[in-house]
């Protein structure tokens, strides 16, 4: 079923909407929570919990692309969960945030006000900008939170070069961030 | 900076990507093609051309129809003049014509996770309604350009909003371009009926052609 035909049973207030949006997106969504919180029944929850926030944001919602709508989502609820649990685990999310320490940018310290929405703008400015090779390596690692090795098998590179790659990225937008002056 | 003071920061940052826009994340969960060496073409200027191609071939098949006298070549059919009644004139639909070669195709079945729609091949995909899996053809340039002129030159008979086609055994019929486009000759050839990257269902348009059935089953039989 197409996403738009998801979305319009969603807008009908069908029973058949849950059943349709699991069945096309329901392993994704796992994927997406089990790469932040590394356990099943967790993952499982954040599932159920996404579909749960989708039928209540819509009507009033209507996304073009039902999957990121649903992957940003989940990755929320699965970041929240993380946070709540206080969990410091070794690959999963840990490793992901530990990375993305890099792109810290200098200077000011921290508790200078700042625009969660400008950000944002910066940081969809900078992956505009970027090749799409780059991009997606990018997404798939610090938003899908996938490990090295999936993210190269996806790419079809060795993981070297995602390492490699995504490094150099890192290293361009702590620049960017720098350059536009953000404070985080 | 401290390190509490660096894992909040660490934090909104990582906040921040998870609100990229949605083209982004959609962009990241398809399939990446890895251009061949040397032909470095972005995806989206491949499908760009494959547009710009069937329209300036609509184009120029217009105008010379005008001119020259239509002439549909018929593939002549392994299976036959089952379908094709001459004596009453009345031939098979597209869907009766494949049922027919069910068994001569079913060698072509594959289950779904093995499409690639994006395997730089054209291929002809369709799919019976009893049956989990699909049947592919992969065809050459020439054939699929020749399958989407006739398309575009006879899409064939236009089912009315109070007619539905009787399906029969056929669930669907998808032309997968290679660079993730799909079309289907039961639909009218328009932006709307073009998708990216999948196999869409859909409520028939049209009864293609006689012609375009003719090739197309000798395409794949």
């Amino acid at each position: 079923m197409e996403d738009y035909q998801i979305v319009d049973l969603y807008w009908a207030r069908s029973e058949y909407a849950i059943r349709e949006t699991d069945q096309k997106y329901g392993r994704m969504l796992n994927g997406i929570s089990y790469s932040l919180l590394a356990s099943r029944e967790d993952a499982e929850e954040c599932v159920n919990d996404t579909y749960l926030t989708a039928w209540q944001r819509m009507p009033e919602d209507r996304p073009a692309f039902l999957g990121a709508y649903l992957s940003k989502i989940i990755r929320c609820l699965s970041v929240d969960r993380f946070r709540a649990s206080h969990r410091q685990k070794r690959g999963g999310m840990g490793q992901v945030l530990e990375e993305l320490t890099e792109c810290i940018p200098g200077g000011e310290s921290p508790g200078e006000a700042y625009e969660n929405r400008e950000l944002s703008r910066v940081i969809n400015d900078f992956l505009e900008g970027l090749e799409e090779e780059k991009r997606r390596m990018f997404v798939r690692r610090y938003f899908y939170s996938d490990s090295i090795a999936d993210v190269a098998e996806r790419m079809k590179v060795s993981q070297a070069k995602v390492k490699t790659t995504l490094y150099r990225i890192r290293g361009d937008l702590k620049r960017r961030l720098e350059e536009e002056r953000i404070c985080l | 900076m401290r390190a509490k003071d660096q894992q909040r920061a660490t934090d909104l940052l990582f906040d921040a990507i998870g609100q990229i826009e949605d083209r982004f994340v959609a962009e990241a969960a398809t399939p990446y093609v890895r251009a061949g060496k040397g032909l470095r073409l972005r995806r989206s200027l491949i499908l760009a051309l494959t547009l710009s191609l069937v329209l300036v071939s609509s184009l120029g098949l217009l105008i010379a129809q005008q001119v020259t006298d239509k002439e549909d070549h018929a593939v002549e059919m392994e299976t036959g003049d089952i379908l094709n009644d001459e004596a009453t004139g009345t031939v098979g639909s597209l869907s009766d014509r494949l049922s027919a070669l069910r068994a001569e195709t079913a060698s072509l079945r594959v289950p779904r996770e093995e499409l690639d729609l994006f395997s730089g091949k054209a291929q002809v995909i369709w799919k019976f309604s009893d049956e989990s899996g699909y049947r592919v053809k992969q065809v050459s340039r020439s054939e699929q350009t020749e399958l989407t002129r006739m398309m575009t030159r006879d899409p064939g008979r236009s089912l009315s909003t109070t007619e539905s086609a009787d399906p029969g055994e056929l669930e669907g019929i998808w032309i997968a371009l290679g660079d993730g486009t799909v079309i289907s000759p039961c639909l009218r050839q328009a932006p709307g009926n073009t998708a990216y990257g999948t196999l869409f269902s859909y409520e028939p348009e049209l009864e293609p052609s006689v012609a375009f059935a003719d090739t197309l089953c000798g395409i794949i039989s």
